[in-house]
């Protein structure tokens, strides 16, 4: 077992006590569901920055590319950086869940498309946040095993990992995770770039990596012909245009704060710095093969054994704590997000206003489940990098009917089934029929499920009937009219004809 | 069609195609994109130096 200071297990055992009394306080503010699922939106830039960061930042995020990096030198780091270029248009899009008044992701199919595809996305945004969840705890457990030399196996890191999470994100509620997340999005900032100056004083510097490295042209390039190339990162890139609306926590990223530019502002400003946190991690990966040669270690131990071989003992600990609580934090809004999901999109017998209670106890018996499942797969993936590749996949396949609802009116509900089926079946082919597989094979699947999904989604639009006009003109409207300027809304609503047409 | 019509009145559009709803950007979404834009090329040419410094 990895040698922990005194002052490590006072700091981890600090750190419990502190999340506990967190947890406790902000359920004491808990008096609706909006107060529990997005923490009755009151929340700063500050904040919403930390809390965009913290959810979007996890264990595996730095285990997956040290790995990659160290694989295949800073072309790696797209692992990450495949972002850098979406960020302005997260910009633009972040308003529109916050003007949708909705409390989720399901709730915006549903206003666009009908009830189907509200019931749709509370199926598959569980799955994409089981999906999410599984690679955390995984990417999590493979640096707890690293860190602690194989004493602790993947199996125990996960179980150990679970019970914490399952306590924090059931007593607080989104109030907590967001308070935490603002604690841990500084330890994880902290963390990532403390290794680098052990490591560069380890490596001898710039002169030191040039005279171990015999490679380092190629190594310090930022792209890996045959692997990582242009068709690659532009592939990549439009993919995660394509896919994140759907992704059920950037909701409550882009809704949980106190007005439209905290959300803008703090949406971007958390994914700027993951991106800046990157940085860290892939030159940790490559200044790696520098410290122990190429190939030397197993690419998913990279991070942790740099942290267990450079930093001073002390710090190893501190790792610790900052991994236990990043999955916390993590666990907590996956968690969150996929019980807002199920009680709002999948449970709807229960009316909020008069059955609060009722709802909050079964979506925190759901909460459980959903750490069961997310664990089975966490115990189902072979290495980080894979686990990355499999959750890009899932939220194109329901991204591509946001799109096409949020620009074209002519997109109906059967043009958005049938883009999802399209998109699966055809992602399915990609791998299983025509053997695209890893880094090679990526770019190939994923051009073939988006072009599946657009065409289908588009053509079975146009050979079927259109979305009530009524309920068209009410979406565009609400999803353009912001916070505060409900008059507009009501004199809409004035305008339209009594009997509204069932959608 | 009543309300159809009123609905386009609400806010201005990007371009006139049929059945596209693509409105305006406002300029707080201009500016914001253009500084988020100008932020993430930083970002990147500034990785792009450090590589060439190790290749150099």
């Amino acid at each position: 077992m990895v040698q922990l200071h005194w002052f490590d297990v006072v700091v981890l055992a600090g750190y419990f006590v502190a999340v506990v009394c967190v947890g406790l306080l902000a359920q004491r503010r808990i008096k609706n569901m909006d107060d529990y699922y997005l923490g009755g939106r009151r929340f700063g830039k500050a904040f919403m920055t930390m809390y965009a960061f913290g959810a979007g930042t996890h264990a595996d995020s730095a285990v997956g590319l040290a790995a990659q990096t160290y694989k295949l030198g800073m072309a790696g780091i797209w692992y990450q950086w495949c972002q850098i270029f979406n960020t302005p248009f997260y910009w633009l899009l972040s308003p529109i869940f916050r003007r949708a008044r909705c409390l989720t992701t399901g709730d915006i199919y549903e206003m666009r498309y009908g009830r189907s595809l509200g019931i749709l996305y509370g199926f598959w945004g569980v799955a994409i946040n089981v999906g999410y969840f599984g690679v955390t705890l995984f990417g999590s457990a493979r640096l707890i095993e690293a860190l602690t030399a194989g004493k602790i196996t993947v199996f125990w890191a996960v179980l150990l990992m679970i019970g914490a999470c399952v306590f924090y994100s059931l007593v607080g509620g989104m109030i907590a995770t967001i308070w935490n997340e603002f604690l841990q999005g500084m330890m994880t900032i902290v963390m990532s770039f403390l290794l680098l100056p052990f490591l560069w004083w380890a490596v001898g510097g710039i002169p030191g990596v040039k005279a171990s490295v015999a490679n380092a042209d190629s190594l310090f390039r930022m792209v890996a012909p045959g692997q990582i190339g242009l068709f690659w990162i532009i592939l990549v890139s439009l993919n995660q245009v394509v896919g994140f609306p759907s992704a059920p926590h950037i909701f409550s990223n882009n809704a949980a704060g106190r007005t439209e530019l905290d959300n803008r502002i703090g949406f971007c400003a958390g994914v700027t710095l993951k991106r800046l946190c990157s940085i860290g991690w892939a030159f940790a990966g490559v200044l790696a093969v520098a410290y122990y040669g190429a190939g030397k270690i197993e690419p998913d131990h990279i991070f942790g054994s740099l942290i267990r071989d450079i930093l001073p003992v002390g710090f190893a600990g501190l790792m610790l704590a900052c991994i236990m609580a990043s999955v916390m934090d993590n666990g907590a809004v996956f968690v969150l997000t996929s019980s807002a999901l199920f009680t709002r999109n999948l449970l709807r017998t229960f009316k909020a206003e008069e059955r609060t209670r009722l709802e909050l106890r079964v979506s925190r018996w759901f909460s459980f489940l959903f750490v069961c499942a997310s664990v089975g797969l966490a115990l189902s993936f072979d290495n980080v990098p894979s686990a990355i590749r499999f959750m890009w996949a899932l939220t194109p396949m329901l991204g591509i009917a946001f799109w096409l609802g949020l620009w074209w009116r002519r997109a109906n509900r059967y043009g958005a089934w049938a883009s999802f089926l399209a998109a699966t079946l055809a992602w399915w082919l990609g791998i299983n029929a025509f053997g695209w597989r890893g880094d090679t094979g990526l770019p190939y699947v994923m051009s073939f499920y988006i072009l599946a999904g657009v065409g289908a989604g588009a053509i079975v639009s146009l050979l079927t009937r259109p979305e009530p006009q009524q309920a068209l003109d009410r979406f565009f409207l609400t999803i353009n009219t912001p916070i505060g300027q409900e008059a507009r809304l009501q004199r809409f609503e004035a305008q339209q004809p009594a009997a509204v047409e069932a959608s | 069609m009543h309300s159809k019509k009123e609905a386009e009145n609400w806010y201005p559009k990007l371009v006139p195609w049929k059945n596209w709803e693509i409105p305006v950007p406002s300029q707080e979404a201009v500016v914001g994109f253009a500084a988020v834009l100008g932020v993430s090329l930083a970002l990147h040419l500034f990785v792009l130096w450090l590589c060439s410094l190790f290749r150099s």
